[in-house]
């Protein structure tokens, strides 16, 4: 039986009761009249024979056992009936437990689906990834150099992941998944598709299913694929966003622009539709195609140095994580030991296998790289929404307070008139439960809204984040248990204000009439400053980390961002395609295009890209006069075409640019970074000076001596953060470049720029393959888009504090000044000034101010901690920071004050002791 | 001598004993609340008078115990009433509270005439 069933059928019963009385009644009636009575006092004496009929109802209904309910839905109309009457305390309640509800969900939604949301696969809880510890004293690979030689690599090769599988007994099935874009060949041209090459048996090892048709098996991950050639999966969501659910899909060829398919061919069938739920083993990728791991060809596929694979298996029965750590750790040793010495060798270098381990952890949700770097900020976000609900919590108890002394007086009739505490106590936690019960409504409405603008700041520009933050089960129970937590904080206060209700002192009092004893009444007095210090938190945290996003923007980076645009071109198809055009010529000629065309100030082409590109390290070798070597293994190494400089605005602080005169044949020369030019020059003749660089062009590399030509200005590199490192920019024609490049253009008009560049690809490369533009603003502000989310909301979640504070604050201080007209007037009678009237008011307001900012002074301290390693340029007690904080707290509750020292200052003695 | 008080034709119900008295009642037939109330007063020659407070909540107690049923008839002067009717459970009950009772009635005799023989009815 449900509710309404429920309800119907007590009315029916009340109905009932209610016949069965009044015939009781008029039967008894009937009976006097026959005795002989008036009908009128035949009635009225039944009545009085029969007793209180209301009371008798009421407790033969409690045989029923179904009284709750009833209590229940009168509770909830009397509340309903209540907070309607006023409106404007509902609205602000409502909308301020939406906002501290909706943030605290949507921050936790973010968190659950980044770090702890299980695979929608078979039995996530047996998934694992196969990692490696890596060792690296040599410092041989970018990474190391980054971790200072520890670190754990989550990407593996495909030719470890061919011995994995080969030598291993712990695990029931492994998959190698490795995402990366394929150009897509499409009606209007080649577009780069999202697309995951995995091995044969992932989709059985997760024991995922097909929506339609059917997924590929490791029959079909072989040179060639099956029997009609690769077969292809589509995602459910580009099934339904690309094809419209075309069922006609199954059976279509794909061509692909991929010259890499050194299996000869870049066709695939598709064969079916994943299943709906499941995105990716990577949390925040979502391939639109899968495709078996072969189809990038032996190479990519089997190679041993190239870690660009993510690697999972299911555990066998009865298996641990680390037992199998222990088992793949003496098989796979065994194995390389005897078919690989070598197995990562860079020049002279030799990095041994038995330095190396094997980490297996359990992979229930996923492998999440956003959740590693965001970690540590949604921590600090999670700190940040909490301490905004209990500011709002406190606020909320100073309003609730405040409106529940003055219903003192309906609380008063009530219990005189027989309510007991409980039902007393009862009808307010209605009250809280349909507030809160809205404000978590709109809370979760709102956080479903906040999703995308949350992912909008972390993905980066290149490569959209797809996380799905629809509120699910989990999102929802947190919402329910932190609003439960809410009207435990707020509801609390005004509950037990009520249930002290001493009708007889309250009943007197309509008005409160004297001074002294009244302000013990004053509600939470003690909210106040808790929630002073709560807010100080937040607003020391938003200033602390805006003034870190400042420094990080308005840094100079070394180069221009105006009006630069990079973008990012694949030739591979083209070279292989037309085998006699080399390479340089058309870079040159593209480029000699790209400069002529209209609006294009400087164009240029560069091997990588100055913020979040990828790192060439060359070796450098400089010989002093005095004899004294300089060595550097790990200069960062740009190759770049004529005119770089001009096109990012890098400042050329001696010599000249590199030309188009620096060929292949002319005598090799580089431009050095200034830090460069004194790290291998120390005597400042830099400019002029020798290089000794191996020369990779020959098969047996030797020394080459490289003439420095150019000083140029530092610029960052990697990202904002890290000091600029030594660099070396050589001439693009003297290096060999791979066949991708970043174009990068700086125009008046960033748009016509790429429209040209365009053009000119269509006309002289019609098979390179174009990716999305973006500017040098946009990197910047990309990479720097941690710190952004998190300096947005703290500001926001700030702003919120401060409001609430000032709010409260100021709700406060006037109802004490409506408290004490009485005691205010009397004094101003006696002689006291206006102006010692405000001081009264103002010292009031710093005693509920003051004992707040110490309180959040400490808590700042303990809490700014945590922020330490994301800011930039000022530790975590920064002073100005701190000075700033307390000026804008001091500000809020300056204001807060104004009005009701005004309103004490204008009070009328007359008027005020005339009311008495 | 005790001092007169207004309840002195009334008798206090031992607790549970009401329902006993009602279900006894029911035994000679099926009847209302004022039913009930009537044919109490007159077999007790006006000297118990049932609460209705009591009684309703003692009526709905019993048919949730199912030891009576209820149904909506015409009663000889044409008015729409609620009858109780007593079920074959509510005579079990019946007798096992009549058991009981009679026992207390003697335990109860016994302590307050302690020389008295005592009789077994």
């Amino acid at each position: 039986m449900n509710l309404f069933q429920k309800l119907a059928a007590m009315r029916r019963r009340k109905e009932d009761l209610n016949e069965e009385i009044q015939g009781h009644l008029r039967m008894a009636a009937q009976d006097r009249v026959e005795r002989g009575e008036e009908p009128s006092e035949a009635r009225s004496g039944a009545l009085r024979e029969f007793g209180n009929v209301p009371l008798i109802k009421d407790v033969t209904r409690e045989t029923w056992g179904c009284m709750w309910l009833e209590w229940f839905g009168r509770d909830l109309r009397y509340a309903i009936r209540q907070l309607r009457k006023a409106p404007g305390f509902t609205v602000t309640v409502v909308l301020t437990l939406a906002l501290v509800i909706g943030a605290n969900t949507a921050i936790f939604s973010l968190s659950y689906a980044m770090l702890l949301r299980s695979l929608p696969v078979m039995q996530a809880d047996r998934v694992v990834q196969i990692k490696l510890d890596m060792h690296d004293k040599k410092a041989l690979s970018v990474q190391a150099v980054l971790s200072g030689g520890n670190f754990v690599q989550a990407e593996l090769s495909g030719g470890i992941f061919d011995a994995l599988e080969k030598t291993q007994k712990v695990f029931s099935g492994m998959c190698f998944w490795s995402s990366s874009p394929l150009g897509l060949r499409q009606k209007n041209g080649t577009s780069p598709i999202a697309s995951a090459e995995i091995s044969g048996d992932c989709f059985r090892m997760l024991g995922l299913h097909a929506a339609m048709g059917r997924l590929f098996s490791s029959s079909e991950d072989r040179p060639g694929g099956g029997k009609e050639g690769y077969p292809v999966v589509l995602s459910y969501a580009y099934w339904v966003s690309h094809l419209g659910r075309d069922p006609s899909v199954l059976g279509r060829k794909l061509e692909f622009e991929d010259s890499m398919t050194s299996s000869g061919s870049n066709t695939a069938v598709v064969v079916g539709v994943l299943e709906p739920d499941f995105q990716s083993v990577e949390v925040g990728d979502a391939p639109q195609i899968f495709v078996p791991s072969e189809f990038r060809g032996n190479f990519k596929r089997h190679n041993f140095g190239s870690a660009n694979a993510l690697v999972f298996a299911r555990l066998k029965n009865g298996v641990s994580p680390q037992q199998a750590q222990s088992q793949i750790e003496t098989s796979f040793s065994t194995w390389i030991d005897a078919k690989h010495p070598d197995w990562w060798t860079h020049g002279p270098y030799r990095l041994p296998w038995k330095d190396q381990r094997w980490v297996v952890v359990s992979a229930r949700s996923g492998y999440s790289y956003l959740g590693e770097r965001y970690k540590k900020p949604l921590a600090i976000l999670e700190m940040l929404v909490g301490l905004s609900l209990l500011v709002a919590c406190a606020y909320l108890a100073t309003l609730s307070s405040a409106r529940s002394l003055t219903r003192r007086h309906e609380f008063a009739v009530r219990v005189a008139l027989g309510a007991s505490r409980r039902r007393i106590l009862g009808q307010i936690c209605m009250e809280s439960l349909i507030l809160a019960a809205m404000g978590a409504g709109i809370g979760v409405l709102f956080a479903w809204g906040a999703g995308p603008f949350l992912l909008h700041f972390i993905s980066p520009v290149d490569d959209p984040i797809t996380l799905n933050l629809a509120p699910g089960r989990m999102v929802l129970l947190f919402t329910i248990a932190v609003s439960g937590f809410a009207i435990l904080l707020f509801g609390l206060a005004p509950a037990l204000r009520a249930s002290r209700t001493d009708p007889v002192t309250d009943l007197k009092e309509g008005q409160p009439s004297a001074a002294g004893h009244l302000r013990r009444k004053r509600p939470g007095t003690w909210l106040v400053p808790v929630q002073i210090a709560f807010s100080m938190v937040i607003v020391v945290s938003a200033v602390l980390l805006s003034g870190s996003l400042v420094r990080l923007l308005s840094q100079d980076l070394g180069f221009s961002t105006q009006g630069v645009v990079s973008v990012d071109a694949d030739f591979t198809h083209h070279f292989e395609a037309n085998p006699k055009i080399p390479q340089n010529w058309l870079y040159s000629s593209l480029l000699e295009r790209l400069n002529h065309a209209p609006g294009v100030e400087a164009a240029s082409l560069s091997q990588s890209q100055q913020i979040s590109g990828g790192m060439y390290m060359y070796q450098a070798r400089s010989v002093l006069p005095s004899g004294q070597e300089r060595t550097d293994s790990l200069l960062l190494e740009l190759s770049v075409a004529p005119r770089y400089l001009q096109a990012l605005g890098i400042p050329l602080l001696a010599g000249r640019d590199i030309s188009e005169t620096d060929r292949e044949h002319s005598p090799r020369v580089c431009l050095l970074s200034l830090s460069a030019a004194r790290y291998f020059f120390p005597d400042g003749k830099a400019l002029g000076g020798v290089l000794q660089m191996p020369d990779y062009s020959t098969k047996t590399p030797k020394e080459k001596p490289v003439q420095v030509v150019g000083i140029v200005q530092d610029t960052k590199y990697r990202n904002l953060r890290d000091q600029p490192p030594r660099m070396i920019y050589l001439p693009y024609r003297q290096e060999r470049l791979l066949p991708w490049s970043y174009f990068v253009v700086k125009a008046r008009n960033v748009s016509i720029a790429v429209a040209s560049l365009r053009d000119i690809l269509r006309e002289l490369a019609p098979d390179a393959i174009l990716y999305q533009p973006v500017t040098m603003k946009q990197l910047v502000d990309g990479s720097a888009g941690r710190e952004r989310l998190l300096t947005t909301l703290a500001n926001f979640f700030a702003a919120l504090a401060l409001l609430l504070m000032t709010v409260g604050l100021y709700g406060l201080l006037s109802y004490s000044v409506v408290l004490r007209k009485k005691e205010i007037g009397i004094r101003m009678a006696l002689g006291a000034s206006r102006a010692q009237v405000v001081r009264m008011v103002l010292r009031q307001t710093m005693w509920l101010v003051v004992p707040g900012l110490l309180l959040g002074a400490v808590a700042s301290v303990a809490m700014t901690r945590l922020l330490a390693s994301l800011l930039y340029g000022a530790g975590p007690l920064d002073p100005f920071s701190f000075a700033v904080s307390l000026a804008l707290l001091l500000g809020a509750a300056a204001l807060a004050s104004w009005m009701p020292a005004r309103r004490a200052a204008s009070i009328d003695p007359m008027q005020a002791l005339r009311a008495e | 001598m005790p001092p007169k008080t207004p309840y002195k034709n009334r008798i206090e119900l031992l607790q549970g004993t009401l329902d006993m008295l009602i279900l006894r009642t029911l035994q000679w037939g099926p009847q209302h609340g004022y039913g009930i109330v009537q044919a109490m007063r007159a077999n007790s020659g006006d000297v118990l008078q049932v609460e209705t407070g009591s009684l309703y909540p003692a009526l709905h107690r019993l048919e949730k115990q199912k030891w009576v049923r209820s149904e909506w008839k015409q009663t000889a002067s044409n008015q729409r009433a609620k009858y109780y009717r007593i079920t074959a459970a509510g005579k079990r009950q019946l007798a096992a509270d009549h058991g009981r009772w009679q026992q207390m009635v003697a335990v109860i005799a016994a302590i307050m005439h302690p020389g008295a023989k005592r009789e077994r009815s």
